[in-house]
């Protein structure tokens, strides 16, 4: 079955939105590396369901609210 | 919650930052010091290499020549290998204190740690000469005006990383990182060095020596994969205060894991050539003696690019 579906996110958005805070920032809070929160925020790769919701912890959201799925 | 943590874990980092940096301000300052002293002793050491060899040559004054230089050449070795463990910490310090990948300190490190083996190889190779001379010119002076390039190599590096450090000195321990990635980057960045290096060196051995001189002095081949384990060993040092589960961060897993699968393919297509290789061509005396080393070097390449290029879409700076 081809998957048709692609995971994408608001992260960039939400950090400018949150004070401006650095990838590096936002790494240290949830305990990741800043390329990690790079490739996310770039669509390369998907977080677990932990990281996704200690993110959406981190910026007093939901995970739908951060993380959606776009039909390619 | 996480903010909470976040602070106390930061005011932590900026105490330990200030004791860290003070400590590498002690190793940069002896480094430099050191430095100095080892290129004047590096270039006294070639004036009495130079002497030697051509009171060998003239076959007058041999013994002279030795005794008068033993002292010197003694009391500079200590210097060099002082300098060397200075150097290497001040690298190691450089690299988990910035916490920043470089190609550059990787490339240093590799150099260091080879100019660090070769001054025991001096050592050696003037005991040789010191037997040897009466038969003629020996031709470990070859090999140990190598060693001395190699080291003028190594402290005109130091200068370098020096000059880099102190222009980047403003920017030390600002930025906090609770989890850090950079000592294994710069770690797969030095296996790719030390198996590129070691490939062309073993691939020069077979060209230009005999099969039993390459033989008979099969262990130096691996010299070029020592730097890699010393930087492994340095980041499991580092990693041991933590707990296996937090050694990595999920993405860094996800790559390992990607990784470990392509050096697993590369093993089994290198094994079945050798295997296929053995038992179809006639003359295998050299496969048995390279197939060890090319294995390991090429291994170290496959795993060490297939993490950085995994990485690499993470390289950029917001």
């Amino acid at each position: 079955m081809i998957d048709n579906f692609k995971l994408e996110n608001n992260l960039r958005k939400l950090r400018f939105e949150h004070g401006e805070i650095s990838q590096q920032d936002l790494a240290n809070a949830v305990g990741v590396t800043r390329l990690t929160i790079h490739s996310i925020e770039a669509g390369k790769f998907n977080p677990s369901v932990t990281l996704a919701l200690k993110i959406a912890d981190f910026f007093k959201k939901s995970v739908e609210e951060i993380f959606y799925l776009n039909k390619k | 919650m996480y903010e909470n943590n976040t602070y106390s874990v930061m005011d932590s980092f900026s105490g330990r930052s200030k004791m860290q940096s003070k400590k590498f301000m002690i190793i940069k300052n002896i480094t430099i010091l050191l430095s100095i002293i080892s290129f004047l002793c590096l270039i006294m050491n070639m004036v009495f290499y130079e002497l030697i060899r051509k009171a060998i040559i003239t076959g007058t004054g041999v013994e002279r020549s030795f005794i008068n230089a033993q002292y010197f050449v003694a009391a500079a070795f200590m210097i060099l290998f002082l300098f060397h463990l200075a150097a290497i910490i001040m690298i190691l310090l450089d690299l988990s204190f910035f916490k920043k990948e470089s190609i550059i300190k990787s490339f240093i490190f590799f150099v260091s740690i080879i100019s660090f083996l070769m001054v025991f190889g001096d050592f050696a190779l003037l005991g040789d000469i010191s037997k040897e001379y009466i038969f003629g010119l020996p031709d470990e002076f070859i090999v140990l005006y190598v060693s001395q390039g190699l080291h003028f190599l190594f402290v005109i590096l130091i200068f370098l990383l020096i000059g880099i450090i102190n222009k980047k000195r403003g920017l030390a321990g600002k930025e906090v990182v609770v989890k850090d990635e950079s000592v294994f980057i710069n770690a797969q960045y030095i296996g790719l060095i030390s198996g590129i290096s070691g490939i062309l060196f073993l691939i020069s051995c077979i060209i230009f020596l005999p099969l039993w001189a390459f033989q008979k002095g099969l262990g130096v081949v691996f010299l070029a994969i020592i730097p890699y384990i010393i930087i492994i060993i340095y980041w499991l040092a580092m990693k041991s205060r933590e707990k296996i589960r937090e050694w990595y961060d999920e993405k860094q897993f996800h790559d390992l894991t990607r990784a470990a699968l392509i050096a697993l393919v590369f093993s089994i297509l290198f094994n079945t050539i050798i295997f296929i290789l053995d038992r179809t061509v006639s003359n295998t005396d050299i496969i048995k003696i390279i197939w060890f080393p090319l294995y390991i070097y090429l291994a170290v390449i496959t795993f060490s690019s297939s993490m950085l290029g995994f990485n690499r879409s993470g390289a950029l700076r917001e």
